[in-house]
């Protein structure tokens, strides 16, 4: 818990410098009407930092922030210059124009760079977790200046954001001062981008803004409402986003917080409190019912038609209409340089369950590779066929041949009826190296040979001895009389 | 009265909302039989595919050109082929330098920069009994020339290496360098002085011997013979025989330091020297006095290097100091009041003395100290203090970056018609490219 | 004076004469006398043929194998060798042709009998499908460094064996045996030795090879448990941190990541043999603060200032692992070097209290 705090101080201590100029800024800007100047700007900004981005600068650095300024402040220029007096094309259309265009540039922008998603979704998410001390510093240096110009100058902002006409009346150059006062903002907002993303600024300066016009009228009263607000908001947003990204989860609880604002504010103002109460309760109701309904009827399984298609193939074993083509391919792979592939293409064979490609499979019991030959005797053991008999005899004859193998092949002869397989499989049994060896060949032998009760999983324990000592006897002396019964797939007394 | 019917209005909405989702997802999905089927089909020969690529492509990213493998399999197992020196080609590469330089009078004509030389190495393995390398050099503004072509035996019996061709004579160190392997951008003057503009080279045979010894030292000796290509102590007319006896021992005096020292002694002919000949012109006598053309001369040389690199780090961290010193016995003809031209034997010394400290993994810093005085004369004689930065971007490139400053006496002045006291700066970029094969120690 | 010259020449030529005489054995009588470039070669090599060899090794374990300096010195070492074990892959490029040349020993050159290309046999990895400088010191024919996946061992092992068998054929049954042994200890090492009972270290060392030792060991069960719960060794041990991100200094843990599962993403040398930039060392950083790497891998001849300042900045563990017997003082034979690396890897990313220091 206490790390948690720690290492939220710095994201907070950084969210109450950006709270300070933000509030204040964003109730200049929602006298003026025009909100959505402030994301606008910030996407300029935005865009800015992509292109400093993408010609090899760190977004962190020093360039990018001058790219950053550059940007907003030509943006600034062009919202100072269209704001005419009659306001024939409201001004809020161009700074939606612009903002929508700055957003498809930065995605178009940021296409070309292979990181460039990434970068985007930085910017716009922001990193205000990973803040350092010193940008916190240079930032609130920053707008500590800003702050005193603001302070200095704040008779003529407040009169050309809320008084306008009054402004013009008087023979100021509104144009002039609605640049400065953009160009502070530009500056402000470049700044808080680097550290806090589009979407957070935008927040800050729209929403404990929003939340203080709510309540109060005057100045003074409106800042510190927007303030203590802020200040809240974002100490709840950061600790709820330890494990999330931080900027979108302060986003929300601000939303949140002006929800229950509005929702309060509308109660405390209606003229039947209890009415107001109880429209509040029956909307969240409804809005609860609805997440609840999304989540109950949600599909059991991802809901994909494919999923039963998948769930049917693996019920319907091989596929049956493996063309020839597919055959030749795979004999061709059986003679490539890597034991791997060859490996690979005795399982694929096998797995046709074609009884051409056997003589394939008798060919690479010959490979020089032991994994081949492992394989390919395995596959002609469950393929069954009795042409690789000659083939599988002569392989046993390999006194050196690795056990794993010798094993496969003498399950193969002596599940066809060659009674060759047996002594190998006994031979096995007893003096294998690998447990795993014998106790395999144990098994086999017990099955062929339907010797009752459980295989012990200990091969060396005394029932397992047991059990090897009286199949070996039970070969020595009644051996020569079996004979191989294929369907019940054991040796049966001869009648 | 209003605010009732807008409830009343919106509540069917609102449950429309509410009931929404759950309505959109128990719809049916709208696929048939058939497309089933059809799917199912296309998936598995896909799956097919995806695992033959798979494996194809592990395949193609693992390959080994030899398969013998090492596990005793049923059979003998072959010798697998050898894989790291294409016994085919021979190893090509190409050097250039380009080097600049400036004096800091400006008005010097040897100021310029320019590609001053490219060289091209051959250099093969013919078969398990010799080896050939080829050095052709292409200097600016002249015809190319071959530096080094030379057979090498590889399999002599009793440690005996014997070489063949043209090649640059084992005397001393800095000899037998080529110009993009030398520590500075300029040979050191002694050896400018004692064997001419290009290194002393010998077409001829060259037999070197590791003397075996109860030590295991590397003590080797060379003996060399053949006639000598042009230069200043050797450059006889009818080309007689010149001959270099060396030694040399190597010491590893700790694991991280070796001392190499060396013995070098060369004798030959000489024609007549500089000295003679201006002291003939001068005199107006150049019809008259015929200087004789065949004179003994002889060169002797010791060198010591210390090298010390650390074990592990070795390419970040290394110092090297090598010094040679010279001395040249000479039969030289001097005019004497007749006019006559008398014989007399003139000794003179030179050397050079060189100290580089590499302080970073591609920068190295060198300080050399030349003093050289000349073959045919016992008073000319000049000094030089160089400082070099050299700095590998790469293993194939390196910049060198030289001051040099050159103090001579008069007569040394005079003789090179250049100045008393001389700086120059030099610059100088070296790119190797192809396989350029690996320089001795 | 003048015909004084001629007979200088003479002592030399003396010494040649005298040298012409059979040049007497100088070690230890009837040993095979082997020579290998690289540690690791040595130490299999010693291991396989014990006592019957007279083993040299040219470089040391703390230095950088594809800068050892080509010292006479070692010529005189190879001067009278019987065989010669390199690492191949133009490894030794930079070095060994000039002591070769220069040792006036016909048996070991290339190409000759005596001439051991350890890498015959070996599943090499990241062959460059193009060949240029700008991509760094590309090795030509692939990461030479496979002797970091233990089981190339048992290739190479079987390689030295059949060479000594052609060079001293009368040590055959010998040469085999020790082979058969070392690879018996190499397969428990790796495996542990409670599964190589179980299945037989060949078969493992196959199914390993093939890349399907993961389902022969999920897929086969023995008393009701997968044969998995009964692995041990290096890879039981690195299983814990399987698919676990590192970075690495220079590109020569490829076989060793490919064995035991961790995951090599980045390397300090932006290039193979081109030096930490800046903005590299940067890029570097911004990767490692993302928080899912936590470990950097370097080795004893590289520069640690650029390690250290990645770790200073990014808060990450760096250990330094011999990449050759002799690496490190733990690393005393080829079976010492993994316990080492394994150990240090396993502590460094499983969280538990290494025994300090790097």
């Amino acid at each position: 818990m206490s790390q948690q705090l720690q290492v939220l101080f710095l994201p907070f201590l950084a969210c109450l410098v950006v709270t300070g100029i933000h509030v204040y800024l964003g109730i200049h800007v929602i006298s003026r009407k025009v909100i959505f100047v402030d994301i606008a700007l910030a996407q300029i900004a935005a865009v800015g930092a992509t292109v400093a981005f993408l010609l090899g600068h760190d977004p962190r650095s020093e360039a990018a922030y001058f790219f950053s300024l550059g940007f907003a402040i030509l943006a600034a220029v062009i919202f100072a210059l269209t704001r005419t007096k009659h306001e024939r094309v409201p001004q809020e259309a161009v700074i939606g124009l612009t903002y929508a265009t700055a957003a498809a540039a930065a995605i178009l922008l940021a296409d070309i760079s292979p990181h460039g998603a990434e970068h985007l979704h930085d910017l716009l998410a922001g990193s205000i977790v990973w803040v350092t001390p010193g940008q916190i510093l240079k930032t609130a240096v920053l707008y500590a200046a800003i702050g005193i110009f603001h302070v200095l100058f704040r008779k003529r902002f407040l009169l050309i954001s809320l008084r306008p006409e009054e402004a013009y009346a008087q023979g100021i150059n509104v144009r002039l001062w609605d640049f400065l006062f953009y160009l502070s903002f530009g500056v402000v907002i470049t700044s808080a981008v680097q550290i806090a993303g589009v979407l957070l600024v935008f927040c800050y300066l729209v929403a404990p803004a929003v939340f203080a016009v709510m309540f109060f009228e005057d100045l003074k009263r409106r800042l510190i409402t927007g303030w203590a607000m802020a200040t809240v908001v974002s100490a709840v947003g950061l600790f709820f986003s330890y494990d999330r990204p931080s900027g979108p989860t302060i986003m929300v609880c601000f939303a949140v917080a002006l929800g229950l604002g509005g929702l309060a504010r509308a109660i405390h103002r209606a003229p039947s409190r209890s009415r107001a109460l109880a429209t509040a309760a029956a909307s969240l109701a409804v809005a609860a019912g609805f997440g609840w309904s999304l989540f109950y009827f949600r599909p059991a399984h991802s809901p994909h038609a494919g999923d039963e298609v998948e769930a049917s193939l693996s019920l319907a074993g091989s596929p049956e209409h493996s063309v020839g083509q597919g055959i030749d391919e795979l004999r061709r792979a059986l003679r490539d340089t890597h034991e791997n592939v060859r490996a690979r293409a005795v399982t694929d064979l096998a797995a046709t369950g074609d009884h051409r490609i056997v003589p394939d499979l008798v060919g690479a019991l010959h490979d020089q590779s032991a994994a081949v030959r492992e394989s390919a005797a395995s596959a002609l053991s469950r393929l069954g066929d009795p042409s690789a008999l000659p083939a599988l005899k002569h392989g046993l004859t390999n006194r050196d041949e690795d056990e794993w193998v010798k094993l496969q092949m003498a399950e193969a002869v002596a599940g066809m009826g060659g009674k060759d397989g047996v002594p190998v499989l006994l031979d096995l049994a007893r003096n294998a190296d690998a447990m795993l060896t014998r106790l395999q060949a144990l098994t086999f032998l017990s099955k062929i040979l339907t010797v009752p009760g459980p295989v012990p999983p200990e091969p060396d324990s005394p029932e397992g001895d047991a059990r090897l000592r009286k199949i070996e006897e039970r070969w020595k002396k009644e051996g020569s009389r079996l004979k191989w019964d294929a369907p019940s797939g054991c040796y049966r007394e001869e009648h | 009265m209003v605010r009732l019917s807008f409830r009343a209005g919106a509540a069917p909405f609102a449950l429309l909302a509410l009931f929404s989702p759950a309505w959109a997802q128990s719809q049916p999905e709208p696929a048939s039989a058939e497309e089933v089927q059809a799917l199912r089909d296309e998936v598995r020969a896909l799956e097919a595919q995806v695992r033959s690529l798979r494996d194809q492509l592990a395949a193609l990213a693992a390959q080994p050109l030899a398969t013998a493998p090492a596990a005793p399999p049923p059979g003998p197992a072959p010798a697998a082929p050898t894989r790291s020196q294409n016994l085919m080609n021979p190893a090509i590469s190409a050097v250039f330098q380009a080097i600049g330089n400036t004096s800091l009078r400006r008005e010097d004509e040897a100021n310029g920069f320019d590609l001053s030389e490219a060289e091209i190495a051959f250099q093969s393995v013919v078969d398990p009994y010799a080896k050939v390398d080829l050095f052709v050099s292409f200097p600016s503004g002249d015809t190319p020339e071959v530096e080094e072509a030379s057979v090498s035996t590889l399999s002599l019996p009793a440690s005996l290496q014997l070489k063949g061709g043209r090649f640059k004579n084992a005397f001393g160190k800095w000899n037998t360098l080529h110009t993009h392997a030398f520590f500075t951008v300029d040979r050191p003057d002694a050896l400018v002085n004692f064997f001419g503009e290009e290194s002393f080279t010998t077409d001829g045979l060259s037999l070197s011997v590791l003397i075996p010894n109860p030590w295991d030292l590397y003590l080797e000796s060379t003996t060399e013979a053949g006639t000598a290509l042009g230069g200043t102590s050797f450059n006889d007319a009818h080309h007689d025989w010149t001959g270099l006896q060396r030694l040399s021992a190597f010491f590893n005096t700790t694991s991280n330091s070796t001392v190499e020292v060396g013995l070098s002694g060369a004798w030959g002919k000489a024609g007549p020297s500089e000295t003679t000949i201006r002291e003939i012109e001068e005199a107006g006598l150049s019809g008259s006095l015929q200087p004789a053309d065949v004179l003994d001369s002889a060169v002797a040389g010791l060198d010591v290097t210390w090298k010390w690199k650390p074990l592990h780090q070795n390419t970040y961290r290394s110092f090297v100091w090598q010094t040679e010193m010279l001395r040249s016995r000479r039969d030289v003809e001097l005019l004497v009041p007749g006019p006559a031209l008398e014989q007399e034997t003139i000794s003179s010394l030179g050397g050079y003395s060189y100290l580089e400290w590499q302080f970073a993994k591609r920068w190295r810093g060198g300080l050399r100290y030349d003093w050289s005085g000349f073959p045919d004369s016992e008073t000319d004689g000049e000094q030089s203090a160089v400082a070099v930065v050299r700095f590998h971007p790469s293993e194939f490139q390196e910049l060198r970056f030289q001051i040099k400053q050159t103090r001579r006496n008069e007569s040394a002045a005079l003789r090179l018609s250049a100045d008393e006291e001389d700086t120059r700066i030099y610059f100088e970029w070296i790119p190797v490219i192809g396989a350029h094969g690996a320089h001795k120690y | 004076m003048s015909g004084s010259r001629h007979f200088a020449l003479l002592p030399g030529l003396a010494l040649a004469a005298i040298c012409a005489f059979p040049a007497a054995s100088f070690s230890a009588g009837g040993r095979v006398r082997v020579v290998a470039t690289l540690p690791n070669l040595g130490s299999i090599a010693s291991a396989v043929a014990g006592d019957r060899i007279d083993l040299t090794t040219i470089a040391v374990g703390t230095q950088d194998a594809h800068f050892v300096d080509p010292k006479p010195s070692y010529m005189v070492k190879l001067r009278n060798a019987d065989l010669l074990l390199v690492n191949g892959l133009d490894l030794e490029i930079g070095w060994v042709p000039p002591l070769t040349q220069g040792a006036r020993n016909p048996k070991i050159l290339l190409g000759a009998p005596g001439y051991l290309d350890c890498s015959s046999g070996i599943r090499v990895m990241e062959i460059p499908s193009s060949l240029s400088r700008a991509e760094g010191d590309v090795h030509p024919y692939g990461n030479p460094h496979y002797l970091t996946d233990p089981l190339n061992a048992e290739v190479v092992a079987g390689t030295i064996a059949e060479a000594l068998k052609r060079v001293d054929p009368a040590g055959a049954e010998a040469y085999e045996a020790g082979r058969k042994a070392f690879v018996k200890k190499l397969h428990e090492a790796v495996f542990g030795k409670d599964l190589v009972d179980l299945a037989g270290g060949a078969k493992l060392s196959r199914e390993a090879a093939a890349g399907t030792l993961d389902g022969f060991l999920d897929g086969t069960s023995l008393g009701g448990a997968p044969l998995r719960s009964r692995l041990g060794g290096w890879l039981g041990k690195m299983q814990a941190i399987r698919g676990k991100p590192v970075i690495s200094y220079h590109k020569d843990y490829s076989y060793f990541a490919g064995r035991f599962g961790i995951r090599v993403v980045e390397y300090v040398e932006p290039k193979p043999g081109i030096q930490p930039s800046a903005k590299h060392l940067e890029d570097l950083v911004q990767l490692l603060s993302r928080g899912e790497i936590h470990l950097i891998l370097t080795r004893p001849y590289v520069e640690h200032r650029s390690t250290d300042s990645l770790a200073e900045k990014a808060g990450v563990k760096v250990i330094t692992l011999p990449l050759e017997v002799g690496g490190a003082p733990e690393a005393t034979d080829y079976f010492r070097l993994f316990d080492f690396a394994t150990d240090r890897i396993v502590q460094a990313l499983d969280g538990r209290p290494s025994p300090g220091g790097r």
